[in-house]
């Protein structure tokens, strides 16, 4: 695929020689920016740095620093806001899972380190329930796991985890996201039995920020790891994660990571990237995530308003923060409505602006988490143009 | 004295739907006078399934059907006429399906401990795909497409609202460009009445549904429709084969279709008497000729019952749900429990301990919800599980309770 440069003026191949331009960066490669109501999904640029973070990565960049030692520096702080023994900047959630499970698999010990994926034999068997099984447990198997299922979709048993564990067994996994299935045992009783039985428990809860106290749930109720993203409800970088965990752990994890020459080698992590997870996890320890949610909460009574004359449409709202990390908006078809939730999407996607929602069990899902001020009206508006246009 | 009461056996109000181990549903009037005329004489259990069949293929719209003793034995009938096909020395082998086609392929959404009734023929249940995130997208197409080998016997699509799975009608143009069934899990998927003809419709080659529930047929007896070779494994597999080349109904297939008489197959334990048949085809008949609307008025009138007997007590939210996907109405009582002074399972278990003993659906008790099902009530049991209910949670007896 090939860079396409429009309106790109004549002569300005030396960015150097040329004023900085006052066009938006995007503008000028020609690649549209977007609405994003999906939530602080990567695929759509994951978040939006504040100032004071930019310019604390712009600092960063002056200088050279021993990476191994930023990272040290602000895994005390990541520490400090999960109540961790230890902590770790990785290159985000994916790679914090990929390290986790090469830390449970391979330790610290160089030889079995050079040697993942491949386990060499040594116990790597990561227990994962049914209901958690998601795309992105292709990190465990990159950080030298294997995944052995138990449960089913909507029940899992204590004595499943019981048996599953055995002498092969390296960690157990847990997920949690606000659209995980509902049918793995509580976390309560997976932290008991996996540590009866000396084995630890690795938590990927990528995207369950804010609330604030999420960063500490876990770790509070025994977890031994927990994959964080810096790139979403904390706002770092994109490319930012982390880990929190038992320090023994921890250490294992930063031996296989960059820049040691470890299977984490390709997951490098910047010295910007960890000074700005820095400041921006101290930023979301202490901001008003109440404003936040009622200016979301203000945008889902915008949207919801402008839904409300039409007789196409069956409304439901989340304002609920146990779940999600902002209030949703779910749009579904009454019986014998002329829009497709599909149809609906794909036309708010290709107008301008673009503006990107999701469909989900055949209706569709409106995050607010990641609306600016104001993207609200550009929303309603694109929505109402799309339900009208596909009548 | 009843015969449950000579045994010393409990009854119950169900206001928990039509549950197996509550007892399914009860029997209509003509139902029972069709099984006891049928237990009267004696006929050819093949001649009386093929009959059957014919009747079930025209309510559903499929080729062929056959009566099995339940949705789950269904399962495993479907899944062995997969694997063995016409092949007399398969289904002897059976559950063993070394050198065989031997794997089912599912979503991973899709898995249930219902389906045990797929693994109990001998096949390995090949997963596929993920749940969760709609970014991360469920299931893929291709991720089917890439687990069929010819290893494969066929792909399991049971009814399951799982987000992020591939749709039946995809799930069926995937395996069949393979050369592959597709094996429909339908047990509960009655009603809506339009869902006897929609997974035929939409491709399975084989779909179950329970005879016991919604139909409102004998308890142990469910229903396969499907394609017509898959049916004929299904009868093999599934009848009494000790009979004789010289005199056997289906003779004319030997030497052709059939290598010689097959030994009793793996569905020979799970027998379907020729009752069974009768009360099925009855009640089967009557449903398909019923009305969804008159069903769900009746249903909302017995909720109604319900409701205005319980009223709104204290601490107590009663609300009337309408699914449009599976329209049952249920009532659901949202318990407080910190003012009523009970949780969830705690109301259920007291409607379970008083007198008449009453069974309510808890599959929401640990968010302290009880749900009334009316499709297993009649109108005085109705008045009886508001009574009930109001004297359970209602604030009156508590308040009493404390002096």
């Amino acid at each position: 695929m090939s860079l396409i440069v429009r309106d790109a003026p004549i002569g300005s191949a030396s960015p150097v020689a040329q004023p900085p331009s006052r066009r938006s960066i995007y503008a000028e490669l020609g690649v549209r920016t977007i609405i994003n109501a999906r939530g602080a999904t990567t695929a759509v640029g994951g978040t939006l740095i504040d100032a004071e973070v930019l310019a604390a990565m712009t600092d960063a960049s002056r200088h050279f620093v021993v990476l191994d030692e930023l990272n040290r520096r602000v895994g005390e702080t990541i520490a400090a806001a999960t109540g961790a023994e230890a902590g770790y900047v990785t290159s985000g959630s994916a790679a914090g899972m990929a390290l986790a499970a090469a830390a449970c698999v391979a330790g610290a010990d160089p030889e079995r380190i050079r040697t993942l994926p491949d386990a060499g034999g040594y116990a790597n068997e990561i227990v994962v329930h049914r209901a958690h099984r998601l795309a992105y447990d292709q990190m465990y198997r990159l950080g030298g796991g294997r995944l052995v299922e138990i449960g089913l979709p909507l029940e899992t048993e204590r004595w499943e985890l019981e048996r599953a564990i055995t002498g092969r067994t390296a960690a157990v996994a847990y997920h949690d996201s606000p659209t995980t299935t509902p049918g793995a045992l509580p976390f309560e009783v997976v932290v008991e039995v996996a540590h009866e039985r000396c084995v630890p428990v690795i938590v990927d809860a990528a995207s369950t920020l804010p609330p604030v106290d999420h960063l500490r749930r876990w770790i509070r109720a025994g977890a031994d790891l927990v994959v964080y993203s810096g790139g979403k409800g904390i706002r770092g970088p994109q490319d930012s994660g982390m880990l929190a965990g038992r320090r023994v752990l921890i250490e294992a994890a930063r031996a296989n990571g960059s820049p040691f020459a470890g299977i984490g080698r390709g997951m490098k992590v910047s010295k910007e990237a960890m000074v700005g997870l820095e400041v921006a996890l101290r930023r979301f320890l202490t901001m008003d995530h109440e404003a936040e949610r009622t200016l979301h909460g203000r945008q889902t009574d915008l949207i919801e308003a402008s839904l409300r004359r039409r007789r196409d449409v069956r409304i439901a709202c989340e304002r609920e923060w146990a779940d999600w990390p902002a209030p949703i908006i779910r749009v579904h078809p009454m019986a014998g409505a002329a829009w497709r939730p599909e149809a609906v999407r794909d036309a708010m996607m290709a107008g301008d602006p673009s503006v990107h929602i999701n469909v989900e069990r055949g209706g569709l899902l409106i995050n607010t988490h990641c609306l600016r001020e104001g993207d609200e009206m550009t929303l309603a508006a694109s929505l109402t143009a799309a339900l009208d246009g596909a009548r | 004295m009843g015969f449950y009461d000579d045994l010393g056996v409990p009854t119950l109000i169900n206001a928990a739907g039509p549950l197996t181990r509550l007892g399914g549903s009860r029997l209509g009037p003509e139902v029972l006078a069709a099984m006891a005329e049928a237990s009267s004489s004696f006929v050819h259990l093949d001649e009386l399934q093929a009959a059957a069949g014919t009747v079930i293929a025209a309510c559903t719209g499929a080729e062929a059907g056959y009566v099995a003793a339940g949705a789950s034995a269904g399962l495993s009938l479907a899944t062995a006429a997969c694997v063995a096909g016409m092949d007399v020395a398969a289904f002897d082998r059976l559950p063993d399906t070394t050198g065989m086609r031997g794997e089912v392929v599912v979503q991973r959404g899709h898995r249930t401990s219902y389906d045990h009734a797929i693994r109990a023929v001998g096949v390995r249940m090949v997963e596929v795909g993920y749940l969760g995130h709609p970014g991360a997208g469920g299931t893929f197409g291709w991720q089917i497409d890439a687990a069929i080998t010819e290893r494969t016997a066929a792909v399991a699509c049971p009814i399951i609202d799982t987000p992020g799975m591939v749709p039946l009608a995809e799930v069926c143009a995937i395996a069949h460009a393979r050369g592959v069934p597709v094996i429909v899990d339908a047990a509960a998927e009655l009603p809506p009445r339009s869902n006897l003809r929609r997974f035929v419709a939409d491709g399975a080659d084989v779909v179950v549904f329970s005879g016991g529930k919604a139909i409102g047929g004998p308890q142990a007896s469910g229903i396969v429709a499907g394609r017509a070779d898959l049916i004929a494994s299904i009868a093999l597999q599934h009848q009494d084969m000790d009979v004789r080349p010289e005199t056997w109904n289906l003779r004319h297939l030997l030497g052709g279709a059939l290598a010689g008489i097959p030994h009793q197959g793996v569905g020979r334990s799970m027998k379907v008497g020729r009752e069974e048949i009768a009360g099925l085809i009855t009640a089967l008949r009557a449903y398909a000729a019923g009305d969804d609307e008159a069903d769900r008025d009746a249903w909302m009138a017995l909720l109604d019952i319900v409701a205005d007997e319980l009223g709104e007590p204290e601490g107590v939210r009663v609300l009337r749900q309408l699914n449009v996907a599976k329209p049952v109405p249920l009532l659901s009582i949202a318990v407080d429990a910190a003012r009523v002074g009970l949780t969830g399972y705690e109301v259920v278990q007291a409607l379970l301990a008083g007198e008449p003993s009453i069974a309510v659906s808890e599959s929401y008790a640990d968010h302290d919800v009880v749900i009334v099902n009316p499709q297993g009530l009649t109108e005085a049991e109705a008045t009886m599980v508001g009574h009930r209910l109001r004297q359970v949670v209602g604030t009156s007896e508590h308040e009493g309770m404390a002096c």
